[in-house]
Parts: C-alpha cells; sequence; structure tokens
C-alpha cells in the first residue's frame, strides 16, 4: 500500500514536468512563425534600429491593454481558434466555432485598425510586395498548377487505386508494390533529364511543364487503394449484377463513397505541389511564370535589406498552407501518418 | 455462369488497363525514361548549350571522383543526414510517447510541432536565414536572453552547416512525429493490460512492448527520413548558395550547380547524381538490414 502512494507522486510530479517541457518546446516552435510576422509588420528602419523581438513583442501588449474591447474580443478569437483545435472530432461543432473564429479575427483586426492601436505597426511591406516582383502573377501561377496537379492526381489515382484494390488481374499486388517503391527513388536521380526532356519540347516557361510531371504519383495510387480496400465487396457485385460496368462502378459508388479519402489527398497534393521549389526554379526562367517559392527566391536577392517586404512576403506564401491546415489538421496528419502506417 | 465469369474477367482486365495508364505514362516519361537516360548521357559531354554528345566513357565518373568540391558535397551531405536523421527521429518519437497520452493540449502541441511540416521549406528558409542574422536576427537575440552569444552561423564556415541542421531538425520533428502518434494509437490496449497485470509498468512498458511493436515503424521513418534527408536543397539554396568557402555545399546542390551553371555540364551533372544515388541506395539498404537485426 505504501509502495503505491509512493509511486504515485513521483508519476504526477513526471507528468506535470512533460507538460512543461512540451508547453515550452512547442512555443519555441512557432517562434520563428511569430518572429516572421512581427518583422514583416516593422518599417524597414525599425528593423535594424528600433526595438528588438522581445521588447517590441511586451510594448506591443501593453499597448492591447488601453483597448479592452479588442482584448476581450482577441481573447475570444484564440480561445475559439484553440478550441476547434481541441475538438477531436471534425463535425458541425467545430465548423461553427472555426467560422466564428475567423470572424472573430476579422472583427479584431478592424477595432485593431480604427482604434489606431496598430500606430507602431507599419503596413508598407504588405503593400510594396505587388510592386517590387509581380507578386499578382506568381500568386495566379502557383494557384494554377496547384489546382491543376491537385485535380489530375485526384483523377490518376482513383484509377489506379480502384485497379490496385478492385480489378482482378494477374501480378496485381507485385505490379502494386513495384509502383508503390517509386516513392523511394529520389528526385535528384531524374532530374537533368526530365528537364531536357521538357527543354527539348520547348515547354519551359509554360505551366505544362510545371503540372505534367506531377500528374500522378504513387503515393496517391497508395492511398486510395487504402481507402477502396475498407469498401465491402457486396457494393460491387450487386452493382456488376445490375449491368454496371466496372468503370460505371468506380464513378458511381466507389469515388462518392470515397469523399473523405479524395479530401485527405486533395490537401495533401496540394500543399506538396504549393511547396514545391526545385522543379519550378529549373523549369521556369521569366519571372511572369515563377511560382511563389521561386518568386521569394528571387525576391529575397532583390530587397536585400528590406527584411518587412522578405518578411511580408514569407507571410503570404506560408498562409494560405497553415490556414488550410489549421481548419483541417486532423486529415493532413492522417495522409502523412498514412504513408508511414501501412507499409 | 462461366462463359459470363470469363467476359467478367475480361473487362476487369481492360479496365485495369485503362485505369493505369495515366500513372504509368506519367512515370514511363517522368521518372523510368529520365533514369535510364541520365545514366546513358553520363558516360557522354552532353551539355545544355551545345547540340550533340559524344561518347567518353567513364572520364566523367573518373573527374568526378578527382573532385575535391564533390567529395566536399558528399560529406557535408552525409554529416547533414547523421546529424539530422538520429536527432529528429529520437526526439519526435519521444514527443510521440507524450502526446499518446492524450493530455488536454495534445491537439495544440501537435499543432505546433506540424506547422513547420506544412510551411514550404522555401518561405521557412527565408524566414531562417533572416531569424539566424547574428545582429538582427531573433535567434541570437533569444540564445543572448538565457546568456549565450550566438555565433554568426551562416556567414561563419564552421557553423553554416551547423544552423541549417538546427533548421533541418525543426522543420522535420513533425512529420515522423505523426508517423510515430499513429503506429503508437495502432498498438491495441489490451497487451498493455495483460503486461500490468505481469507487472510491468512505466519505463518497462515502453522498452518492452512500445518498441518492439514499432520496429517496422522505426525502419520505415529512418529509411525515408534518411532519403528525404540526401534530397536536401532548397534551405541550402535559400539560406547559403553553397557557402561560406562550399561549407554547406550538399550533394543536389553541387549537382544543380554542374548543370544549370556555367558551363552547363549536363553529362557531367548526371554522372554525380548516380553516384549519389547509388550511395543512398546501399545506405538505406545497410539501415534496412541492420534495423531488421535489431529487431530480432
Amino acid at each position: 500500500m505504501s509502495t503505491k502512494s509512493t509511486a504515485r507522486w513521483p508519476k504526477a510530479i513526471y507528468r506535470t514536468a512533460t507538460e512543461a517541457l512540451l508547453l515550452v518546446s512547442s512555443a519555441a516552435m512557432v517562434v520563428p512563425f511569430v518572429w516572421m510576422l512581427t518583422v514583416s509588420l516593422k518599417s524597414r528602419r525599425d528593423v535594424f534600429y528600433g526595438q528588438n523581438f522581445v521588447p517590441q513583442l511586451k510594448a506591443s501588449l501593453s499597448a492591447l491593454g488601453a483597448h479592452p474591447s479588442l482584448v476581450v474580443v482577441i481573447l475570444a478569437a484564440i480561445f475559439l481558434t484553440m478550441y476547434s483545435i481541441v475538438l477531436r472530432k471534425t463535425g458541425k461543432h467545430q465548423r461553427l466555432a472555426g467560422s466564428i473564429s475567423v470572424a472573430l479575427w476579422i472583427t479584431a483586426l478592424v477595432l485593431a485598425f480604427s482604434s489606431g492601436t496598430l500606430y507602431g505597426l507599419d503596413f508598407s511591406a504588405y503593400s510594396a510586395i505587388w510592386t517590387r516582383v509581380p507578386f499578382a502573377r506568381m500568386l495566379v501561377n502557383s494557384a494554377i498548377v496547384a489546382i491543376s496537379v491537385t485535380a489530375l492526381q485526384l483523377v490518376t489515382s482513383c484509377l489506379a487505386g480502384y485497379a490496385f484494390s478492385r480489378l482482378d488481374f494477374p501480378g496485381r499486388d507485385k505490379l502494386f508494390w513495384a509502383y508503390a517503391s517509386l516513392m523511394l527513388i529520389p528526385q535528384q536521380a531524374t532530374l537533368i533529364p526530365a528537364f531536357m526532356l521538357i527543354n527539348r519540347l520547348g515547354l519551359v516557361d509554360t505551366y505544362a511543364a510545371l503540372v505534367l510531371p506531377f500528374a500522378a504519383a504513387p503515393f496517391g495510387a497508395f492511398m486510395m487503394r487504402q481507402f477502396f480496400m475498407a469498401l465491402p465487396k457486396e457494393l460491387e457485385e450487386a452493382a456488376v449484377l445490375d449491368g454496371c460496368t466496372r468503370f460505371d462502378v468506380l464513378v458511381r459508388i466507389f469515388v462518392p463513397l470515397a469523399k473523405p479519402g479524395l479530401a485527405t489527398l486533395a490537401l495533401f497534393s496540394f500543399m506538396t505541389s504549393w511547396n514545391e521549389f526545385l522543379w519550378p526554379l529549373m523549369v521556369t526562367t521569366r519571372r511572369e511564370m515563377f511560382t511563389l517559392q521561386v518568386g521569394l527566391d528571387m525576391l529575397k536577392w532583390e530587397a536585400g535589406t528590406d527584411w518587412p517586404v522578405i518578411m511580408a512576403a514569407s507571410v503570404l506564401v506560408t498562409l494560405p498552407v497553415i490556414v488550410a491546415f489549421l481548419f483541417t489538421q486532423r486529415k493532413f496528419t492522417r495522409s502523412v501518418a498514412m504513408s508511414g502506417i501501412n507499409m | 455462369m462461366a462463359r459470363t465469369l470469363k467476359v467478367f474477367k475480361n473487362e476487369q482486365h481492360s479496365t485495369a488497363f485503362f485505369a493505369l495508364l495515366p500513372s504509368f505514362a506519367v512515370f514511363l516519361v517522368f521518372t523510368l525514361y529520365p533514369l535510364l537516360y541520365s545514366l546513358s548521357i553520363s558516360f557522354t559531354d552532353a551539355g545544355l548549350l551545345k547540340q550533340g554528345s559524344t561518347f567518353i566513357g567513364l572520364s566523367n565518373y573518373v573527374k568526378l571522383f578527382k573532385d575535391p568540391t564533390f567529395w566536399k558535397a558528399m560529406l557535408n551531405t552525409l554529416i547533414y543526414t547523421v546529424a539530422v536523421v538520429p536527432v529528429a527521429n529520437a526526439l519526435s518519437f519521444m514527443l510521440a510517447l507524450a502526446l499518446n497520452r492524450k493530455l488536454a493540449l495534445t491537439p495544440i502541441y501537435r499543432t505546433a510541432f506540424f506547422m513547420p511540416v506544412v510551411a514550404s521549406t522555401a518561405s521557412v528558409a527565408t524566414v531562417w536565414f533572416l531569424f539566424y542574422d547574428p545582429f538582427y536576427g531573433g535567434f541570437n537575440a533569444l540564445m543572448a536572453k538565457i546568456g549565450i552569444s550566438g555565433p554568426a552561423w551562416l556567414s561563419d564556415p564552421s557553423w553554416a552547416l551547423a544552423g541549417i541542421i538546427i533548421m533541418a531538425i525543426w522543420k522535420n520533428l513533425g512529420y515522423s512525429m505523426v508517423i510515430y502518434l499513429a503506429g503508437l494509437q495502432d498498438i491495441p490496449k489490451d497487451i498493455y493490460d495483460a503486461a500490468a497485470l505481469d507487472g510491468a509498468y512505466g519505463q518497462r512498458l515502453t522498452r518492452y512492448i512500445t518498441i518492439p511493436l514499432m520496429g517496422r515503424i522505426f525502419s520505415f521513418t529512418m529509411i525515408i527520413s534518411t532519403i528525404r534527408s540526401f534530397q536536401v536543397f532548397s534551405q541550402v539554396r535559400i539560406m547559403t548558395g553553397g557557402g561560406p568557402t562550399n561549407s554547406t555545399l550538399v550533394a543536389v546542390y553541387y549537382i544543380y550547380r554542374q548543370a544549370f551553371e556555367s558551363p552547363y555540364r549536363l553529362g557531367y551533372a548526371s554522372a554525380a547524381a548516380w553516384v549519389v544515388f547509388l550511395v543512398l541506395g546501399i545506405l538505406a539498404v545497410l539501415e534496412a538490414r541492420t534495423m531488421r537485426r535489431i529487431e530480432q
């Protein structure tokens, strides 16, 4: 009995220690993002002669104290955002909390603007980006490429995943594992000839060059196969007896049932395509065809010491993926976990 | 019945053929053909600016092995891999163990650790490039708070690679963490209950049950992260450009430079790509073997 109670105390200490350690380290993980945001909101002069990171943060926090209504809105927004993250199941509840939190964040911004709390903040970097480089054009390029890649990958992955899970042909599983093992081939081994091919076809500086190599990915086939395998066999048997072709079965029955899987795959493809750097760097030469990631690299060289502009651009490049992730993080993490767990 | 069954089977075959066609077309054009083609031009003097090429046998490879810069790049890649893979994996496994206990704030922690994975390497590398600035960056300012005066990081040849490594660990921690977490959640609870009945508890449960059961996932993440580490490019390109004095030059950046900077030696770059590919292949096989031996 006595051993049990002594054992319980260290356990509680151990728990608290873990929790404290986790809290500190996850705060540390976010620091570079916070720093990026603060630098993007400074004037160019303040970066080098103004207050440093920590005192500046303190100053803006104490400036907030003068506006209780703003503080309330921000706290509510933070609370609701966290709440929607903490909810374990996605559902109406979470979506409601999520959308209210977005509304609150916008209100907070408007309030902050109108009350002049943002006096110390400098938004000029955010307006300067658009003229410094063809940022809008790059944003459009990135969107076109990421959306096309996602759409194509959904189609090709559905088809391949269906064939690998639901159609019977000799050597199917061997072929699947051979195809899936392509995920392990490093990009660098194929990079130069792939570029030469694009070059010879005259596709440099085209969307085709940016999209086509990613039109199908083994990971997508792998993932859709997993989803289709989980569906009951009776479904397709009944449909085939009713005279559906195998292709009909895929389009009319399997695809609608695999919607959650498709959403997960779509998020994953969008993120990887949006973030791709090396390939766009190779196949584009005109800045009008750059994607955001390549544009960021260029801006970094051109803006030189104009840190706020560089950081504002980084914020805009990072924001879409981070926001998409915050609202769909279960799906996001599941897609990554799947790549590891089922091998 | 037998007849319909036969027709049935044929339809499956034809559907499978057309369903796999797009994926395999992309694979043939953008993976298999380039892979073989790069092997064949690695024996030629192919270049970006010149027409045609001549067969020059193994001289690209000979030149490559004599180039100290190539060895420097390989060594840096190896140092980077050996530093990032074990550290990031060990840390993320510990994180996963801690988060697996369903603490109240688990989703918040998971979000914080996963955010760098989601953000693009180009953008976070840009952030860290400025973050590391010894005078106006945030990193040394924060280090100074706890009484450490940091080095010049990216502009110091002896610290630049370390800077890239720290950033890479920060960026990749969440990736393996999520995989480990999913693996931990897959372990049936009965096993722990049975072990607890036998008198195992705490650390012992982790040591004798969790870790052995996670064996396959360990091998997988180790190999995947080794492959990913060997492909490091974006952060080097953005943060240091391989410098100062080649102290952060890595394999892929070396290949990129040979191919896309004057004199645009595509044949030579392909030879380098193949050597790197083979070294990585050997490394991955060795790793898989060692992991399997440890498992048994």
